[in-house]
């Protein structure tokens, strides 16, 4: 009764407080469609600005072949710019408009011609700039190195020793980036509890309302556990909200929303007790909303919820290597999202994620507790 | 009938590195009794309700309720106790109501009970109007009120009120005076700080006077009074004190009057029986060409006990 009554309470307290509430349930919803906004649910294309010096055929017909280039579903691969000068060039490859510059030399189509006939030549050199700022600019360049290549290797009339063929582990294709990105926010629609999580444990030292939970018979595991509840809820709620937003600008997820919601209720738990970490080191709700950033971009940044990080393995359980970053829940939610959305993994394919996520839920939660009963709740 | 101990407080000392806060303290609080525990800031009176309550480890010393030690049975003991805090604790997002209600079911009452206990207080703290209001828009005077009602939702058998009536007006303060009375009527332990002497000679069955962590006395209010001089006291404003004359003008006043203090102008004389001695006052301050600008005589107070115990050095 004492558990309903703390999770009543809390709940109470959550949806009053309403503005801290709709910043954690349409933070992730908001980055979503900002992203679509950005990359238009559309397939991946690469920008390439081409500076043609060679006024033959086979300079015209490398342009053409860049232009027409298509994906697995027919689109295209390049959004073509045609540029006059270099130093126009370099400088659209330093602001990013473009994500490839390449220069076809005044002598490619003699030197194409000459190879055509079987004579001597020297290599025409197509230059390519590009910025290695730019995560876009090497897959440009493998790319774009295809269509010369490919040119090249039909002239000459030659065959390969080797062919490549890809395979695409993805359920559906084509990815787009907007679809590379769903995962990691609504790993970050989670993530956002650290807020209101830590804000409901800081609140009543803040308020030092903790004196009068001090001198009840509510224990601080009923108080937690209460609070726990209470965010998974809002967590949940959180999640389902990005899910529809992504559902509602197109992205078509592989696998089913089962899973997502299992991950999604025991990533919640993981955030409630690595907020119940981080609140034993803090004071006020100010604190929670200033100094509390930095345990959020950890985890936001250190999971890989924005980005994918290297890895940097150092154990192995259960044959996954386990790096500094898998001690964060977070890390695994992003790893198991990535698995039921983009491969459509089922309950069982997840079940390391599951595992891990678990024991690192139970680990902060009992190092929270600790924290917070010697920080907090002693008698000094 | 004898009285029944309620609260046994004995030997209670704590230490903060080389400052002793709270020294060798010990007194008892009866049953139904109001239980002033007066002592100027800094005097070691928090300190002391936080040991009573358990929120502090004592270095030594010990605290019974009924009997019950507190270090070795806290569990059973935290519903005995009911504290009111000096500053508001309240969960401002909570209605009046809701936070009753919670604060008892976290005691363990049932939620029929709890909600039945929060009715009951608010009407006696005169909130019922407000139930329904989050405690966050409520006056001041009102949070204080609802402060005392979140001490005594568990039906506590000591409540410790840490100045409850700071910052209330005259009704609140006359409302929240009865109900403490009606508090020990029905046979609860009420132990009260405050820093209104009016407010504690008033409400108070024994007071005990604490100072740099020490109780000093412990009495009755009248015998508290008593001690501290004979008779009532007449008070002269005076102007046109000659420099250096103090200690003389005093010196030149009868035995009669058993206390002597010239402060800030002001003249106090004690005695029994005062007003008889008034032409002695008049003879000796036209003998020292001493105008008189006015007179009073008053009784004697809880303060003038206070002060002659702890002096009138500022703390903190």
């Amino acid at each position: 009764m004492k558990l309903i009554a703390a999770a009543i309470k809390s709940w109470k307290e959550n949806i009053r407080d309403w503005k801290v509430l709709v910043m954690v349930l349409f933070f992730s919803p908001f980055f979503l469609l900002i992203m679509y906004l950005f990359y238009g649910g559309e397939p991946t294309t690469y920008h390439i600005g081409v500076l043609n010096l060679d006024g033959g055929k086979p300079a015209t017909e490398l342009v053409e072949m860049i232009q027409e280039k298509k994906g697995q579903n027919g689109e295209n691969i390049f959004n073509f710019s045609p540029i006059t000068e270099l130093p126009e060039l370099e400088a659209q490859v330093k602001e990013k408009t473009i994500d490839i510059g390449m220069v076809i030399p005044s002598d490619y189509s003699k030197i194409h011609a000459d190879a055509i006939s079987k004579k001597a030549i020297v290599p025409s050199e197509v230059h390519f700039y590009g910025s290695m700022n730019n995560l876009r600019y090497p897959v440009a360049a493998v790319m774009a190195a295809d269509e010369v290549n490919k040119q090249g290797i039909a002239a000459v009339q030659i065959t390969l020793p080797a062919l490549i063929t890809e395979t695409f582990l993805e359920k559906q294709l084509p990815l787009n980036e907007f679809d590379g990105y769903v995962p990691g926010l609504l790993a970050l629609a989670i993530l956002m509890i650290l807020f209101t999580a830590s804000a409901s444990i800081v609140k009543e030292n803040d308020k030092k309302t903790l004196i009068r939970l001090k001198l009840s018979r509510l224990g601080a595991v009923h108080f937690l556990t209460a609070i726990g509840m209470v965010q998974a809820v809002i967590a949940v709620g959180a999640l389902v909200l990005s899910y529809w937003t992504a559902l509602g600008l197109g992205y078509s997820p592989a696998g089913n929303f089962g899973p997502v919601l299992l991950i999604g209720i025991i990533s919640s738990l993981s955030m409630v007790s690595v907020s119940l970490v981080v609140a034993s080191f803090l004071n006020t709700v100010f604190d929670v909303l200033t100094v509390g950033c930095f345990p959020f971009f950890i985890l936001m940044f250190f999971s890989g919820a924005m980005f994918p990080l290297p890895k940097l393995n150092m154990l192995s359980i259960l044959g996954h290597p386990l790096g500094l970053t898998d001690i964060l829940p977070l890390t695994h939610t992003v790893n198991a999202f990535n698995k039921i959305l983009n491969y459509g993994a089922g309950f069982y394919e997840i079940r390391f994620e599951v595992f891990m996520m678990v024991v690192l839920t139970l680990i902060y939660f009992f190092a929270g507790l600790v924290l917070y009963q010697k920080r907090k709740l002693s008698k000094a | 009938m004898e009285k029944e101990i309620f609260l046994s407080v004995d030997g209670l000392s704590k230490s903060y590195g080389s400052t002793r806060v709270v020294d060798q303290v010990s007194f008892s609080v009866f049953r139904g009794e109001v239980f002033g525990l007066l002592g100027p800031n800094g005097a070691g009176k928090t300190t002391t309700i936080s040991m009573l309550c358990g929120l502090l480890k004592a270095d030594a010393g010990n605290v019974a309720y009924g009997g019950i030690s507190i270090s070795a049975h806290y569990r059973q003991v935290k519903g005995m106790i009911g504290l009111c805090p000096q500053d508001i604790v309240i969960w401002e997002k909570l209605t009046c109501s809701e936070q009753l209600k919670f604060a008892g079911m976290s005691y363990g009452l049932a939620p029929k009970e709890a909600g039945k206990r929060a009715g009951c207080l608010l009407e006696a703290l005169g909130l019922t109007d407000k139930k329904n209001k989050l405690a966050g828009t409520l006056s001041g005077g009102m949070q204080r009120r609802l402060n005392i009602a979140l001490a005594l939702v568990h039906d506590p058998d000591l409540i410790i009120l840490d100045e409850p009536q700071a910052g209330l007006d005259p009704q609140s303060r006359v409302l929240v005076r009865d109900f403490i009375r009606q508090l020990a009527a029905q046979q609860k332990s009420v132990l009260l700080t405050t820093h209104d002497m009016d407010e504690a000679d008033r409400l108070s069955n024994r007071v005990a006077i604490i100072d740099h962590g020490k109780i000093l006395q412990i009495d009755t209010p009248e015998r508290l009074k008593e001690k501290s001089g004979k008779g009532d006291i007449l008070q002269v404003r005076l102007s046109g004190i000659p420099a250096g004359q103090t200690d003389k003008l005093l010196e030149a006043f009868p035995p009669v009057f058993t206390e002597k203090k010239l402060v800030d102008g002001l003249l106090l004389l004690g005695a029994s029986h005062v007003v008889e001695h008034i032409p002695i006052v008049n003879q000796t301050l036209k003998a020292f060409r001493i105008q008189m600008e006015d007179m009073t005589i008053r009784k004697r107070t809880l303060e003038d006990a206070f002060i002659s115990m702890t002096g009138r050095g500022l703390r903190e």
